[in-house]
Order: C-alpha cells, then sequence, then structure tokens
C-alpha cells in the first residue's frame, strides 16, 4: 500500500502546474466567492480526482501489466486508490473549508454553525462522486472512462433535478425543510448522511475489487 | 523452481498448450517467433491473465494460492510493460523500498552510475538501451530467486545485449539457488546464456534440449538426391527441399559424420534447428 501511495504522490508531480492552479483558483474561490457550498464541493471535488487521473496514468503504455507483477495484491490496488482519493479529497475540503468559514466570517456571511454545515453537506457529495467514479474508471479505462463518467453524472444530476422537480410539485421546498429542522437534528441529519455516503463508499470498494479482480492485463 | 504444466489459454484461433519447468539454478530459455505464445505463457506465470486449465506451480506453490508476499521473490521484465514513463529513477526507489522488503537501494544505485542512468530524467524520455536496463537492474535488485523476463533484450544493439547479458550472468554468480525463465526472438542471446531451451511454435512447445546437446549433437545435411535416398533417417528429425536437393535435421550429428563422411554436415546453431523444426517436413 506505502508503495503505491509514494508511487501516485509521484505521479502527481506530472500534475504540479495543474494542482498548483487549482489550489489558487480554491484560494481565491474560498476567499472572494460568497458561495461557499459551491467553492468547497469544486475544490474538494477536483482533488479526490487525482486518484481517478492516477488509475489512468497506471494503465498508459500498458503499464498495468507490469505493475500488477509486482508485489501487490490486486485488492490492495483498488483499496489504495480510495485511501489516496480519501487523503486528497478529504485534505482539501478541510482546507478549503477552513478557509471559506473563515472568509464568510470575516465577510459576516451568517453564523458559523450554518457555514460548518454547509461544508458538511457537501462532503457526502464529494464522497459519492469519488464512490462512483473509481469502480467505473477500473472498469471501463481512461478512454471509455470518461464517457461512462459523464453518463454516470447526468443520470445523477437528472435524477436529482427530477426528485427536486417533483418536491417542488408537492410544494414543499427543499432547503426550507431543512432550515425547519432543529439545530440537534441537522446534525444528525448530517451524520445519516454522511453514514449513508459512507456506506455508499464502502459498497463501491467492493465493486471495486470486484472489477480489478477480474482484470486481464 | 517453476512448473508449467499443459497451461492453456484460447484466443479467438489461438491455443495455448504448455509445459516447461525451470530448475534451481538454470537459466532455461524460452524461444520463438512473434506471436507464438511467449508473453502469454509469461502473463499466465504471472496471474496477469486468467487461463483456461493446466497448472502453473511456483517454487512448489500452485499459482492460485500465490501471495502478493510470494511475489517478492520475483524478479519481472515484460517486453511492452514497466513503471509509468511519467516517473524518473528517484522516484522508483522509495516505491522499489517499500514494496520489496530486500530490495538492495546500494547496489541499485551503484549500478545506477555504472550504466549511466540519468536519474532525475522521466523514464519515457529514456533511449531503448536505458529503459531495457533499468527494467532489469529494478528485476535483480531485490533479491529474488526467479527472474521471469520477457523479451528484456528486444530492440537492443549488440553492446547493450552484452551489457544486459552481463548483469544476469552477475546476478546468477551471487546465488546458486537462483534461476530465470527467459524469452526471446534472437537466438544468440540465449545461445550463450541458457542451460536449456525450449521452443514454442504456434502455441505448442516443440523441442526441449539442452542447449549444450543442441549445439554439439544437433546438426544440418545438406544432400542431394542420390544421397537422400541412401540416407538412414532413423536420426533425422525434419527434412526440407532444397535446389540442390534436401537439408535434413538431425539430432545425432555425430552418426551422420563416421558413417556418411562424403556429405556435407553443418554444425547445428538455434536459428537453423528453429527454422528446420518450423518450416521443414516430418518424416
Amino acid at each position: 500500500m506505502k508503495g503505491l501511495l509514494i508511487k501516485d504522490f509521484r505521479l502527481m508531480k506530472v500534475q504540479k502546474n495543474y494542482f498548483a492552479l487549482i489550489m489558487v483558483i480554491g484560494i481565491g474561490m474560498a476567499l472572494f466567492s460568497k458561495n461557499t457550498s459551491y467553492t468547497i464541493g469544486f475544490v474538494s471535488f477536483i482533488f479526490s480526482l487525482f486518484s481517478v487521473s492516477t488509475i489512468s496514468y497506471d494503465e498508459l503504455d500498458n503499464g498495468n501489466a507490469f505493475l500488477f507483477s509486482l508485489p501487490i495484491a490486486r485488492k490492495t490496488y483498488a483499496v489504495e486508490k480510495y485511501c489516496f482519493g480519501l487523503i486528497m479529497g478529504l485534505g482539501a475540503w478541510l482546507a478549503v473549508s477552513a478557509l471559506a468559514t473563515a472568509a464568510g466570517v470575516v465577510r459576516g456571511q451568517g453564523p458559523v454553525s450554518e457555514l460548518v454545515i454547509t461544508a458538511f453537506i457537501v462532503l457526502p457529495l464529494v464522497l459519492f462522486m469519488m464512490a462512483v467514479m473509481i469502480p467505473v474508471m477500473l472498469k471501463f479505462g481512461a478512454e471509455k472512462g470518461r464517457i461512462a463518467v459523464i453518463i454516470c453524472f447526468a443520470v445523477v444530476y437528472l435524477t436529482i433535478a427530477l426528485l427536486a422537480q417533483s418536491v417542488e410539485q408537492w410544494g414543499k421546498d427543499f432547503l426550507p425543510l431543512l432550515d425547519s429542522l432543529p439545530e440537534i437534528g441537522i446534525g444528525a441529519f448530517l451524520m445519516i448522511l454522511i453514514a449513508g455516503t459512507v456506506l455508499i463508499l464502502l459498497l463501491s470498494v467492493r465493486i471495486s475489487i470486484g472489477i480489478i479482480k477480474k482484470k486481464e492485463f | 523452481m517453476l512448473k508449467i504444466d499443459h497451461l492453456r489459454k484460447n484466443y479467438g484461433s489461438f491455443a495455448l498448450d504448455c509445459s516447461l519447468e525451470v530448475q534451481p539454478g538454470c537459466i532455461t530459455g524460452l524461444i520463438g517467433q512473434n506471436g507464438a505464445g511467449k508473453s502469454t505463457t509469461f502473463k499466465a506465470v504471472l496471474g496477469l491473465i486468467s487461463t483456461d486449465g493446466g497448472s502453473i506451480r511456483i517454487f512448489g506453490k500452485d499459482l492460485k494460492d500465490f501471495s502478493a508476499e510470494d511475489k517478492q521473490k520475483l524478479g519481472v521484465v515484460l517486453s511492452d510493460s514497466g513503471f509509468s514513463g511519467y516517473l524518473t529513477i528517484e522516484d522508483i526507489i522509495p516505491v522499489m523500498e517499500s514494496l520489496y522488503s530486500g530490495f538492495d537501494k546500494a547496489f541499485f544505485k551503484e549500478q545506477v552510475k555504472r550504466f549511466q542512468l540519468p536519474q532525475k530524467k522521466r523514464l519515457k524520455d529514456f533511449s531503448t538501451g536505458m529503459k531495457a536496463k533499468l527494467k532489469v537492474l529494478a528485476a535483480i535488485s531485490h533479491n529474488a530467486k526467479l527472474l521471469i523476463l520477457d523479451e528484456p533484450t528486444a530492440g537492443l544493439d549488440v553492446v547493450a545485449r552484452d551489457e544486459l547479458m552481463e548483469m544476469l550472468r552477475e546476478f546468477m554468480e551471487r546465488d546458486e539457488e537462483r534461476s530465470i525463465l527467459i524469452s526471446s526472438h534472437i537466438s544468440s542471446d540465449l545461445e550463450t546464456l541458457c542451460d536449456d531451451l525450449y521452443m514454442i511454435h504456434e502455441g505448442k512447445i516443440i523441442l526441449h534440449e539442452d542447449t549444450d546437446v543442441l549445439l554439439s549433437d544437433y546438426g544440418l545435411l545438406k544432400v542431394d538426391r542420390d544421397q537422400y535416398a541412401g540416407l538412414d533417417k532413423n536420426y533425422i528429425l525434419r527434412k526440407k527441399e532444397e535446389p540442390y536437393g534436401y537439408s535434413c535435421l538431425t539430432d545425432q550429428k555425430q552418426y551422420y559424420l563416421e558413417n556418411y563422411p562424403g556429405i556435407a554436415i553443418e554444425k547445428g546453431n538455434i536459428d537453423e534447428v528453429i527454422t528446420m523444426m518450423i518450416r521443414g517436413e516430418r518424416l
């Protein structure tokens, strides 16, 4: 596992300009954008994507054949991609959330608790995207994976849009519903949301292990 | 060390059925044309592809029970794959160090210097020779017991090939129990290095022989039609029509030298033996 993580961090050096650019954009957005949830979501998502891009680097020039002849269990490989994604995604989420919350407070953009809640609502979304993208990339590879990922997200987006629409039709707006929950209720709601996402993530790990075990190189 | 028993793999019209064995302390060569099944055999041994039958045992252990931990004792070179081209030697060292408990960093660095491999350059910008040396170096730097080398000399000039062969000989000298399975389509590489040779053609092993025997006992008889008619054909493996008559492959050169002093007999070399085994006609 450690060897793979080192490899992936070293591979990221290739994208260091891109990495720096995202950092600058992230810091800029965190400091100046009022749309805190978008800022946190965008930056954490992009960083967790680095994990997916290392999958493409691994398979470039048939590199996987050699990689899997090294003393690495296939299961470890799959798990490592999640670990790497979590390190990057959670790290970015933590940093950008802290920064955006601080900036929001300075701007007088509502109470701290609300900003923190925003950050925690975005987190499951980032984890969910990772849970979808990693198995899709492992299954279809970099080329077809990209298309598969777009289709996946289109489906997710449409589902959410349809749900939102039907909720609206029922005359119940989603956000006021959240607001109407008492403070402790929101805490519990977030816990359930995050626990649910973690379960999805674990399921995704299982699926990815299954995919990688069947692969031929 | 390694025992492959009727390993089968089917790809459309291609069917592999391969049996071979690598003994402790030996270098065994697998030789064959492009597409003969060498890489498929190697990939199956490494567990990279599923198989359709047969068994593979490494260090006495069935491949199905062969764990990542067991792979520590293997050193691998694949012809069409390696470390990511975006990494540098400096990147690879810590990766190797944490993957292999037996990684000899000092040795690795010393050899990198010896072969003047650039440490900060991306591997994709290496020359073919540098890439090949690094691949072999990575395979021999962690105290492996068995090397599995698929076409390690492909695309190399004579000097680079000699250097690679030298690396492998030094590797063998350091421990008598070590073994190598090596494939190539350049027979002269294997002629000087291997203890025994397997020839593979269209997925089947068509010949297995000790290299010494192959070089000393195999020969080509060049005969005209009359000579051919009077020839004892018990020890002729293959014949081929030629403008002057026939060329015949034998594994008992001495017998014909003694009994047919009049006919031209050439010493066998691996290329000719292969050509005859593949193109020649069975008697």
